[in-house]
């Protein structure tokens, strides 16, 4: 089963138990992967290059503030998968508490 | 409700869909263009040139329906994880995502209508896919076998 095939066969609605929303080593380093491939090819002009276009029509099809609004949202990403990186090889982000806790018990 | 164990958890399902989207393609675009090419090609040559297309085309047909699956799963996880549900809502919002993200090189006005299209798309496989779920529910609704003329059903 997938994805794909819960679209045409889809499941009762319900709420996710907290084990199937929790965070993983292999969801970090997913994120960190595609956030940051991403954002690096949102940050490049690749995107707008059409040379079977005029400047004029390239410009219309692509304004600058859509331009630029798909470069912020690609540092946005960067900065996103740096994050979920840091987070994943420092593990900075971990309740100290509740790990101490868990490993007394 | 216990967890669902029938399919693989999140991270490792989108690598899943991934390739069963992208080996649905490559099946449906070998018919496709083997038909295609077969009709397309002269006599004495059909099968050479049903083979050949199968060959320039199907691999590029998988690779767009790849593509596509694998957003879609990312994105499905994602709004699942941020959402902390499941229901028919993430794949819509999953779908308005993908189609945006293909369409983003057409210019903003290409990614605004296709992602509300593949949205309204997904909304309504969503929907159609609800409605014979409880169609078929209540065919399959149980039923009290018919009791013979003249008995009285036993008193507790």
């Amino acid at each position: 089963m997938s994805n794909i095939v819960n679209i045409f066969n889809p499941k009762p609605s319900r709420d996710l138990t907290p084990e199937e929303y929790a965070d993983c080593l292999p969801c970090q380093i997913m994120a960190t992967f595609g956030c940051i491939t991403a954002g690096s090819y949102f940050l490049t002009d690749r995107l707008w290059n059409d040379p079977n276009i005029s400047l004029k029509e390239n410009l219309e099809k692509n304004p600058i503030w859509w331009r630029n609004s798909i470069k912020g949202l690609g540092v946005l990403l960067i900065g996103y998968g740096g994050y979920r990186g840091l987070e994943a090889s420092w593990g900075w982000n971990q309740d100290q508490k509740t790990s101490t806790k868990l490993s007394e018990k | 409700m216990s967890a669902d164990h029938t399919r693989d958890p999140c991270p490792y399902v989108i690598l899943n869909d991934f390739g069963g989207a992208f080996a649905m393609g490559v099946i449906g675009g070998c018919v496709w263009h083997g038909i295609k090419g077969f009709r397309n090609s002269p006599y004495g040559e059909r099968f050479p040139g049903a083979l050949s297309a199968i060959k320039s085309r199907a691999p590029g047909i998988g690779g767009n329906f790849g593509v596509w699956g694998g957003l879609f799963s990312t994105y499905d996880c994602a709004v699942k994880a941020i959402r902390k549900r499941e229901d028919p809502l993430n794949a819509i919002i999953a779908g308005f995502f993908v189609g945006g993200s293909l369409a983003i090189r057409g210019g903003w006005r290409h990614t605004r209508n296709s992602a509300i299209t593949c949205a309204c798309l997904l909304g309504v496989f969503e929907g159609v896919g609800l409605m014979f779920q409880r169609y078929m529910a209540w065919q399959n609704k149980p039923m009290a076998p018919p009791l013979p003329d003249g008995q009285q059903p036993l008193a507790a």
